[in-house]
C-alpha cells in the first residue's frame, strides 16, 4: 500500500451511546480547528517558543479598542477610557492600548511605576485601590495624576501630603452604591446610601489643597445586565449635580469604572456566555442615557472615564498547550494531561474556557477530564469537555485568556512560559521571556549557616 | 503476548454503529477501531493487530500498542473482550 | 425564499414529545393542518430518542443539532450546513434554552434566507422568572410571592419569608415542591448543579390551573389567544388534558402583559386561581408555544401557522374567537421502529422521515 493511500491514523475509540447524552451531531465533534492567530501559524509558533505558549493578538487588542471608542463616542461627546494595569500589565500589552488614546488605571505604586517607565505622564494616569504608601502618593501629587480616594484613612492622609508639599492634589472619590447587583461591593469606596460619601466631599471642598475633579465608582465585576450602570450613571449624575447646587462646583469628570461581562462562560452558566451577555452597545447605551438625561446643555457634559479591561483584552489572549499524556480514570472516564495548569490558567476556577484542537479535529468526540501538569489536585482545567481523540504532542488552543491570567499566574511548581504577540505586520515579536532557574533563584538567599559544605559536607 | 478474544458476536456496521443483540447496548466505533476489532475477530494475534494497523494508517508501531493496549482496555470495560495471559 | 416548486420549508426544534414534552410535535401538526402538501418539515433534534422521530410522516427529514449550551458558532455553523442541503425559510423554535442563541443568530440567520421570530433578548429577560414579582407589581397583577436567591447561602431566610410549602424553580426548566428545609436544601442542589443560579423560591398556592397560549405580533397586539383550564395533572404539573374555556378576566390580562412586553413570538401564561376567588395569579410567563398548543389551533386558533405567515412577512388576519368546550387528552401510544434509526441519525446526524 502506498502512502498516500493510506487512511488517515485516528486513536482507536469506541464510545458507548447513553440517550440523552449523545449529542455530537453524527459523531463529529462540532469543534472548529485553530490553526492560526492572525494569520501565523500556531505549530509554528510552538516550533520557535516552546509549549505552553502564550499569544497575545496586536491587532484584536486594537479592534478592541477601536470598536469600544467608536461605540461610546457615537453616542457621548466626550469619552476616555483608562486600561486597567492590572488586567494585563506586560509592557507590550499596556504600550498598544496607550498608543489607541487609553490613559492608565493603576491600583499600586507597582502599577503606577510601571506606567510611568512606559512614558505615561501622571496626568493620564488614574491611581485607583485601597493601598496607596505615603511614598506613592507624594509622587502621584508631585506629577499631577488623578488620586481615586478609597477611604478615610487615605482621604486624611492625602491632605497632610499636599499641605506638607505645598502642591493641589486632583481628587475623585470612589463611591459605592446599590446598583442592584449581587453582590454589593461596599468594600470599596465611601457607600452613597448611608451619606458617607457626601461627607467625603464635604471634607475635599473644605480643603484648599484638594481639587475634586471627579466622580468614581466600580459597581462590580461580569455584571451581566446593563442597568445597573443606568443606575451607577444617575446617582453619579445626581451626587455630581448637588456638588453644583450646593458649592457651584462643576466636576470634570464621571469614572465607571469596569465589569462588563465577557465572552467567557462562567461554571454556573447553562448558556454560553455570547448569547446571554449584552454587547458592549447595550453598556454604552444605559450608561450614556443616563448621563445625558441630566444635562442641562452639551457642554455642561462631564466627561466620562472607562477602566474597562476584561472585555478589551480577554479574546486577545491565547494559550497554546500540548498534550503530555492520555489516561483512563478509574471508572473509564477519559482524560487527558496537558501542559498548561492552573498555575497558567487561574481564570479556570471560575470560566468554561473554549478550548479547540489545533488541527483538524477527525471524525469522534469524547468527554475527557482535563488536567494540568502540576503534581496537585487541584490543578483541573475543566472536569468534562468534548474533545477528539489526541495524540501525545498534539496542540490545543484555549481562547480568551488575555485578561488576568498574565497577572494572576503563579510560579508554583513549575515556571512560567514565553510570552509573544502577533504583530499587525504579521511578525511574532517574544514579549516576556520565559523564567529560568536562574531567574528565580536570583532573587533567593542561602543562609551563610545552610551553605552547601556546611549542608552537604 | 496478550491473546484477545471478542465474548460477543459483534457485528460493526459501515458506518461504525455497533448494536449488541444480547444486551441492547449501542457503540460507536470509528475507523481505526473497527480495524482493530476486524483483526481480533479474524483470529489475529496483538503483535499481528499492531502490525496491519502500521501497514494501514501510518502509524508508528510504538504509538499504535499504546493505543492498541488502551482501545482493548475499554473494550474490557464494556464487557465486550476477555484478553488472556500468554506468557 | 420559498422553493422553486413553491412549497414551504420550516425547521422545528422540541420533538421531545415525552412525558415533558417539548412543543415541537403539536407545532408540526398545526402547521401541516394549515399547509397541507405545500409544506415540508424538517425536524431539528438533540438527542437520538426523541420520539417525534419515530411518529411516522411527522418531518421530511430530521437533523442532529449541537445542544445550547455548545456555543453560537458551533450552533450557527450547524444550522448553516442544514440550510445549504435544504434551503428551508422559516426556523422555528420552541424550547426555552434555545432562544437567546437562536435570538443573537437571528441576524445571520436571515441573511442565509432563513426567517425567524422571535422575542428581543431584553423581552426575554423581563419575563424571566427572576423577573416576575417586579413584572407583576408593575402591572398590578397577582403573582404568589418570590425570592430569587443568587447564592446557597440565601435559601434559609428566602423560605423562611415564603413560608412552607414552597415550589424551587430552576431559571430555565425544572420545579420541586418542598415541605422542609432539608428538602429544600436537597432540590436546590440537584438544581443548581444542572442549571446554574440563581434559583426561584416561590410561594406555593393551592387552586384550579389556568393557562393561556397567545401569539404576539412585537408591537404589543395580540395576534390569537386561546385560555385553557387543566383537567388532568400528572405528577410532574403537566397537563395531560384540558378544555378551552372563555373568561374575559384571562383574556384582558394577556393584552395587558403582551402589550407591556411587546411581545413577539409565542407564550404561555401559567396562572392558579383559588376556588371561588376571582384573582388569578400569575406562575410563569413562558417564552414560547406550550405543549398544548394543538388544542388553540383544533379550537379554531392555528397560531404556530400565524406565526410562520408573520416570520415571512405576510399580512394576517389576527383572531377574535374560537371554540370553547374544545377538549384534548393526551394518550401514551408506542411506535414500532428499528435499530437502523438510531444508527442513522448517530452515526451520520441525520434521518429521514
Amino acid at each position: 500500500m502506498s502512502l498516500g493511500s493510506r487512511k488517515r491514523y485516528e486513536r482507536p475509540t469506541i464510545l458507548k451511546q447513553y440517550s440523552g447524552y449523545m449529542n455530537k451531531v453524527g459523531n463529529r465533534s462540532g469543534l472548529a480547528p485553530t490553526p492560526d492567530i492572525d494569520g501565523v501559524s500556531i505549530e509554528k509558533m510552538v516550533e520557535q517558543f516552546g509549549s505552553p505558549l502564550f499569544v497575545m493578538s496586536e491587532q484584536a487588542i486594537r479592534m478592541a479598542q477601536r470598536r469600544a471608542y467608536r461605540v461610546f463616542k457615537t453616542r457621548y461627546p466626550r469619552v476616555q477610557f483608562a486600561w486597567s494595569y492590572k488586567t494585563n500589565y506586560l509592557d507590550a500589552v499596556c504600550a498598544t492600548f496607550h498608543s489607541e488614546d487609553s490613559w492608565a488605571e493603576v491600583v499600586s505604586g507597582f502599577e503606577y511605576n510601571k506606567a510611568r517607565g512606559l512614558g505615561v505622564p501622571g496626568n493620564r494616569i488614574i491611581f485607583n485601590g485601597p493601598d496607596k504608601s505615603e511614598e506613592d502618593l507624594k509622587r502621584a501629587v508631585n506629577e499631577d495624576a488623578y488620586l481615586h480616594v478609597d477611604h478615610f484613612d487615605e482621604l486624611y492622609r492625602l491632605i497632610s501630603i499636599t499641605e506638607s508639599l505645598g502642591k493641589t492634589a486632583k481628587v475623585a472619590i470612589r463611591v459605592n452604591m446599590d446598583c442592584g447587583v449581587y453582590p454589593l461591593w461596599d468594600r470599596f469606596g465611601f457607600n452613597l446610601e448611608n451619606g458617607e460619601a457626601w461627607q467625603a466631599l464635604k471634607r475635599i471642598m473644605a480643603t484648599p489643597s484638594l481639587k475634586l475633579v471627579g466622580l468614581h465608582t466600580h459597581i462590580g465585576t461580569y455584571i451581566m445586565s446593563p442597568d445597573p450602570y443606568r443606575v451607577a450613571a444617575t446617582k453619579l449624575s445626581e451626587l455630581a449635580r448637588s456638588l453644583q447646587t450646593e458649592y457651584g462646583h462643576k466636576i470634570e469628570y464621571i469614572d465607571l469604572g469596569g465589569g462588563f461581562a465577557s465572552k467567557n462562560t462562567l461554571h454556573g452558566q447553562y448558556l454560553p456566555a455570547e448569547g446571554v451577555v449584552p454587547t458592549i452597545e447595550e453598556y454604552a447605551e444605559a450608561i450614556t442615557d443616563a448621563l445625558m438625561q441630566h444635562a442641562t446643555s452639551p457642554s455642561e457634559l462631564p466627561m466620562l472615564i472607562l477602566e474597562t479591561g476584561r472585555a478589551l483584552v480577554e479574546e486577545a489572549g491565547f494559550l497554546i498547550t500540548s498534550v503530555i499524556a492520555n489516561k483512563r480514570l478509574a471508572d473509564g472516564r477519559k482524560s487527558l494531561i496537558i501542559d498548561a495548569g492552573v498555575n497558567l490558567l487561574f481564570t479556570s476556577f471560575w470560566y468554561r474556557h473554549k478550548i479547540t484542537p489545533v488541527r483538524d479535529p477527525g471524525m469522534v468526540s469524547e468527554d475527557a477530564a482535563l488536567y494540568g501538569p502540576l503534581c496537585m489536585n487541584i490543578d483541573m482545567v475543566r472536569e468534562s469537555i468534548s474533545l477528539p481523540p489526541l495524540n501525545l504532542g498534539d496542540l490545543l488552543c484555549i481562547h480568551h485568556v488575555g485578561a488576568y491570567d498574565m497577572t494572576q499566574w503563579m510560579q508554583f511548581i513549575t515556571l512560567r512560559p514565553n510570552v509573544v504577540m502577533v504583530m499587525q505586520d504579521g511578525t511574532v515579536e517574544l514579549i516576556r521571556k520565559a523564567e529560568t532557574l536562574e531567574y528565580i533563584r536570583e532573587r533567593e538567599q542561602l543562609p551563610r549557616q545552610l551553605s552547601k559544605n556546611n549542608v552537604v559536607g | 503476548m496478550d491473546k484477545i478474544t471478542l465474548s460477543h458476536d459483534v457485528a460493526v456496521s459501515e458506518s461504525g454503529f455497533m448494536f449488541l443483540p444480547t444486551t441492547g447496548e449501542s457503540f460507536t466505533v470509528n475507523a481505526t477501531g473497527r480495524c482493530i476489532i476486524g483483526a481480533i475477530q479474524s483470529g489475529r494475534s496483538e503483535s499481528e493487530t499492531l502490525k496491519i494497523l502500521v501497514a494501514e494508517f501510518g502509524v508508528d508501531e510504538r504509538t499504535a500498542e499504546r493505543d492498541l493496549r488502551e482501545f482493548v482496555s475499554q473494550l474490557q470495560r464494556y464487557h465486550l473482550a476477555q484478553t488472556q495471559d500468554n506468557k | 425564499m420559498p422553493q422553486a416548486e413553491g412549497k414551504l420549508k420550516v425547521a422545528v426544534t422540541g420533538l421531545n414529545a415525552t412525558d415533558n414534552p417539548g412543543p415541537g410535535v403539536p407545532v408540526i401538526r398545526s402547521l401541516r393542518d394549515a399547509f397541507g402538501d405545500q409544506l415540508e418539515i424538517i425536524g431539528l433534534v438533540y438527542d437520538t430518542l426523541e420520539p417525534g422521530i419515530y411518529i411516522p410522516g411527522l418531518a421530511n427529514r430530521f437533523y442532529q443539532i449541537p445542544y445550547p449550551s455548545t456555543g453560537l458558532d458551533a450552533i450557527l455553523a450547524r444550522l448553516l450546513e442544514i440550510q445549504a442541503r435544504e434551503k428551508y425559510d422559516v426556523l422555528f423554535s420552541t424550547l426555552d434554552t434555545e432562544l437567546y442563541s437562536f435570538r443573537k443568530l437571528a441576524g445571520e440567520l436571515h441573511g442565509h434566507g432563513i426567517a425567524t421570530y422571535l422575542p428581543e433578548t431584553e423581552q426575554l429577560k423581563l419575563r424571566g422568572k427572576d423577573q416576575l414579582s417586579s413584572f407583576c407589581s408593575q402591572l398590578q397583577i397577582s403573582t404568589p410571592k418570590t425570592i430569587v436567591i443568587n447564592s446557597p447561602s440565601e435559601l434559609n431566610s428566602a423560605v423562611n419569608e415564603v413560608g412552607f410549602p414552597c415550589v424551587v424553580k430552576g431559571i430555565f426548566y425544572d420545579a420541586g415542591i418542598v415541605s422542609t428545609i432539608d428538602e429544600a436544601h436537597a432540590v436546590m442542589n440537584k438544581m443548581r448543579y444542572k442549571w446554574g443560579l440563581p434559583l426561584i423560591i416561590q410561594q406555593c398556592l393551592k387552586g384550579d390551573e389556568y393557562n393561556v397560549c397567545a401569539l404576539g405580533d412585537g408591537v404589543g397586539n395580540v395576534v390569537g389567544a386561546v385560555a385553557m383550564r387543566k383537567l388532568y395533572i400528572t405528577d410532574k404539573g403537566k397537563g395531560w388534558s384540558g378544555v378551552t374555556i372563555f373568561d374575559k378576566t384571562l383574556l384582558e390580562l394577556t393584552h395587558k402583559i403582551i402589550g407591556a412586553l411587546r411581545w413577539k413570538g409565542g407564550l404561555e401564561l401559567e396562572y392558579i386561581r383559588a376556588p371561588g376567588q376571582s384573582e388569578y395569579n400569575l406562575l410563569e410567563i413562558n417564552p414560547r408555544f406550550p405543549a398544548w398548543v394543538y388544542l388553540a389551533s383544533a379550537a379554531g386558533q392555528n397560531l404556530p401557522a400565524a406565526m410562520v405567515q408573520l416570520a415571512r412577512g405576510k399580512k394576517i388576519e389576527y383572531f377574535s374567537d374560537y371554540k370553547v368546550g374544545t377538549l384534548f387528552v393526551r394518550a401514551a401510544w408506542d411506535y414500532i421502529s428499528d435499530m437502523s434509526r438510531i444508527e442513522s441519525l448517530s452515526m451520520t446526524g441525520e434521518v429521514n422521515g
